[in-house]
Formats: C-alpha cells, structure tokens, sequence
C-alpha cells in the first residue's frame, strides 16, 4: 500500500452529513441576506481593486483587443437578451475631476487605467464618461439587484481596446467597478452580464469572496504590488520582506497608526493575488518583529513561540532557554478560551530577559495550544495577566 | 426549468457527489470532525454564490479545497473572533466524537505536523495534486511546498516503518 492509500485509510468517513436541504438553504440565506445588508460602504472602494484585481488578471492590458470600433459588435443571445438601454452616456461635465479623485486615492493615474474609470458615476450621481475619447458600444442599466444605481457597459477607453465594466452606486454614496475583458472572462459582454450578478454583490460587498474579512484593511497591495494606504494612516515601522519571497513575489510588516490606534500588518503580494494579515499592536508580544516571527512561523509552517509545554502530568515545563517562574494549574479564562473540563495553565516565565505569560490549553482536539504573552503587554503579574487574558477573550478578540 | 433551479440541481448533484471526500480533505487538515463540517458548510456557502462562475469553469472541487486549506490558515492567524469557521446562522449540528480505533497512528502522526507540513503532504500525497497545484492551493511557493512535503513524507514515513 502506498502512502496515499495508507492516508486515505487512516481515518473514516466520519458522522452523517446536515441534509442537501441546508446546504441549498444556508446559500439561499447568504445570498439573499448579502443583497438586502446594509452596505459596507467604507471597505468599498479597497474591495473593488481586490475584485478587479482577480477579475483583470496581471495580463490584463494585453488582452486581444476584439473588434474594436464596430458598436454593438459583440454577440447576442435572442434567447436570454438583457435589458437593452440607450448607449448614451454623456461626458463628465466635471471634466475627469471625479476620476483623478478615486485614483489618487488607489495611488494610481487615470492614463494607467484607460479601461478602469471611463465610465462612472459622477459626484451628481450621474453615469458618465471620462471624455469624449471613450466610445460606448453597449450599456445595460442595472443588471444587478443592488440598493442604489448600477449599469454594465462594453465601450473603448481611447486605447483601442475593447472593455467591459459594470459600475455602481450605492444609496450611501459608495462607489466602485468590476471590469471584465472579451475572450477571458466570458465569450460575449451578454454572457458577461448574465453572470455578473454575484460578481457584482462581492463588489458591492454584499456577497461573499475567497478572503473574507470582516475589518476593511488599513493598507493593503493593490494588482501592481503598490501600497495603497488608507485615509489617515500613517506607516511608523517597516520590515522588509518577512516572509523572505523571491521576487516577483513580495512581502513586507508595517507597524501604522490611525486614529490615535497602533496596527501590525503582514502583506504579501504576488502577480495573482495579495492577502493580509493584521492585528491591533500590542496584543500579545512587545514588538512589530515579534509579531511578524509569530505570523510568518505560522504561514510558513515554522515553530511558533510556545516557551513551555505539557508534561505528563499536567503541569507545564519550561523550554530550553525558558526559565519557569510560578504556574497555576486549570485557570478559568472563560468559555470563549476553553470549556470547563478541558486542561489548562498558566506560567509566568523569563524569557531572553524579558518576563512573559503563557497561557496553555488542551482540547483534546490536536497538539495543545500555547499563548505567550509580553508582560510589557499586559501587565506585570499573573493576576493583571489573567484579568487581561479574560478581558481579551471575553471580547471576541483573544491572544492571537 | 428555471435558471434558479438549474443552478440549483447542478449544485446539489456536486455537493452530494463529493461532500463525503471534500469533509474527509478538511479533516485529514485539521483533525477534528466538527471543525470539518463547519469548513465544508462555510466552502459550501461560498461555493453556492459563485455557482454560475465556478461551475462554468469547471473547477468546483478546486474552489471548495482551495477554501478549506486557506481558512484552516486563517483560523491560525487570524484574531480569535475569527477563529469559528462556521456562518452566523448556521445550524450546528451535534457534536459527534470518534471512535478511538477509527483513527490510526498514521492519521495522528499526520496530526502531530506542523500545519503547513500537514496541507502540503495532504494535497500532494494523498490527493496526487502537483507541486505547483499545491503551490497554488496554499498560496505559497513551490519551493516551500518542497520542503514542507519533504519533512512531512519523513516524519511518516518513520511513522509507517515502525508500525508495518
């Protein structure tokens, strides 16, 4: 038997599955209840570079141009047709003020995206064109089931190339697009709007994506693999390439403050994709490198910082170059940290000079699970430790 | 029939098809059959959204595995409040534990690897996914895939000599 037989036989196929029924209707529900949320309008226009990004690809801009100049040379099916609307769309009266202003908020030049923001919403609320160069081939008003305005248009950008974007405009103000490109992301810009619908909501931040997260980020890559910082944000510390990519691949930890509150984040970028990860500072551990050790040990698959560890007994053993300082057995840090019965501890430990707090947990659910903790963090006995840890989990937010 | 209910009659011939494997994948990754279940339903959910994209590109059971390896990661990394898997609103079901026997010393060695070590020799040795698959499943580099499944395969394979 090789190893994958071995590992398929290792383990059953374990309890009854929840009947079909929940699974269609826990889909049905998200769905419906993404449409009808209250909009997440702040994250918006972050979710939409995100959501651009996938759907544009890296090679976006070399896309086969199709047949440019030849209105309403795209394909229709007479079957399904979507609801045809007039293709006029009138140039920003504004001139491209509106457009300069979301792209210096991405960091980036109207000229670099002749696709991204030809057609938009101006402040008026009003479906415009970037100037008299962008030549509209089709246009199809709201195709999605959105709270505000939204509209689907297939038109040149003045690059010769055909393009695809659906923007919108919430009730609250929020803004944002999704592009698409012939031949890639769907054969004809019909077939791109029928199945733009959840798309769409996933733009609007309505639906749900690969990443979800709950808090829009502070900074983040955009597809170039440039930092785009929010309003306000102001980086204090960097650390270049933590998690040691080979180029073109990048990485970087930044320690930044907003709104008088200090955040750590891990950013990694890649010709494909970017993901994030984030924490307010000084949760746990004393310092941006401290921090970014943990996360890259725990992306990488490395050993994280444990300082102790169980022994047979129960009790909890210092680590090689740890030294143990009191412990406590069986700590009660409340039902968000562990259930009654499960095995827990504490140890106050001196660790390279400095004084930490582990808090220790077994589920009897793999490995056990150890929490260090900076004493410059929360407090300088167990018991500040332990009123911290509670407040912590009691919260939602925990150690890690 | 309506586009809703061939959405719907494609979607349910996938999941029954491939439920019972697609819970296995998340629990060889994260130990736990609960745990599993809450990934599943969560990929489930997402996968339901995206059914007319995914399914038109045929990568449906790539989509959910891609889901339940990166939010077991998450899980890790990110703060506790994220840590459930399931949905709010998501019925739970009740808890089920495990025979002792159903779990070999294999499946606990598998346990005791490092997380990323454990994905990797999951996707690349159980599943038969290439390097550079796993690579993209994980979002990491082929060369880390590498030496993740080189230490894992090991550590198993020791795991394996002593017992056979």
């Amino acid at each position: 038997m090789d190893i994958s037989e071995e590992i398929a036989a290792s383990f059953g196929d374990g309890p009854a599955h929840r009947p079909i029924g929940d699974r269609l209707l826990a889909g049905r529900r998200v769905v419906r209840r993404r449409r009808v949320a209250g909009a997440t309008a702040a994250a918006a226009v972050l979710v939409v570079v995100g959501t651009t990004f996938a759907a544009a690809g890296p090679g976006g801009d070399k896309a086969d141009p199709g047949p440019a100049g030849h209105p309403g040379g795209t394909a229709t099916n007479a079957a399904d047709p979507p609801t045809a609307s007039s293709t006029e769309i009138p140039v920003d009266p504004y001139g491209s003020h509106d457009c300069r202003k979301v792209a210096e908020k991405l960091r980036q030049n109207c000229r670099d995206f002749p696709g991204e923001y030809a057609v938009y919403y101006n402040r008026d609320g009003q479906l415009v064109r970037r100037d008299m160069h962008v030549r509209v081939f089709k246009r199809v008003d709201d195709p999605v089931d959105l709270d505000g305005n939204s509209a689907a248009v297939e038109f040149d950008g003045g690059d010769g190339m055909r393009r695809w974007v659906f923007v919108y405009r919430l009730r609250t103000g929020a803004i944002g697009s999704q592009a698409g490109l012939p031949g890639k992301d769907a054969e004809t810009f019909d077939d791109w709007v029928r199945h733009l619908e959840l798309d769409a909501l996933v733009a609007a931040g309505y639906g749900p994506s690969d990443t979800p997260d709950d808090d829009p980020a502070l900074v983040s890559y955009d597809a170039q693999g440039e930092l785009v910082l929010d309003d306000g944000v102001t980086i204090t510390e960097q650390v270049i390439n933590p998690l040691r990519l080979q180029a073109p691949e990048k990485s970087v930890g930044l320690e930044v403050q907003h709104d008088g509150q200090t955040f750590w984040y891990l950013l990694q970028w890649s010709p494909d994709q970017s993901s994030t990860s984030s924490d307010p500072a000084d949760k746990a551990f004393p310092s941006l490198r401290d921090w970014l050790d943990d996360q890259v040990a725990l992306q990488q698959g490395g050993e994280t910082l444990q300082l102790v560890e169980f022994a047979a007994d129960g009790s909890l053993t210092p680590l090689a170059g740890v030294t143990l300082v009191r412990q406590q057995a069986g700590v009660d840090v409340g039902e968000e940290f562990a259930p009654a019965d499960a095995r827990t501890a504490v140890a106050e430990v001196s660790y390279q000079a400095k004084t930490w707090f582990v808090l220790a947990r077994d589920l009897n659910v793999g490995p056990p699970e150890y929490f260090p903790t900076a004493a410059s963090v929360s407090g300088s006995t167990l018991e500040e430790f332990l009123g911290y840890a509670r407040q912590q989990y009691a919260g939602g937010e925990g150690l890690r | 029939m309506t586009s809703r209910e061939e959405r719907e009659a494609s979607y349910t011939q996938f999941v029954s098809s491939r439920q019972t494997h697609l819970r296995r994948v998340a629990y060889a990754i994260c130990g736990d059959w609960h745990r599993a279940d809450d990934l599943l339903q969560t990929a489930l959910v997402k996968l339901y959204a995206a059914w007319p994209r995914v399914h038109r590109d045929g990568r449906e059971e790539a989509y959910v595995r891609t889901i339940i390896v990166r939010a077991n990661i998450d899980e890790h990394r990110r703060p506790w409040r994220r840590e459930r898997a399931g949905l709010d609103g998501h019925d739970r079901p009740a808890r089920v534990e495990l025979e002792v026997e159903e779990r070999s010393a294999l499946f606990d060695a598998l346990q005791a690897l490092p997380v990323m070590q454990r994905k990797t020799v999951v996707l690349r040795h159980w599943l038969g996914l290439s390097v550079e698959e796993t690579a993209t499943e994980l979002g990491i580099s082929t060369g880390t895939v590498k030496s993740h499944t080189s230490r894992g395969i090991e550590k198993l394979q020791a795991v394996l000599s002593r017992d056979g």
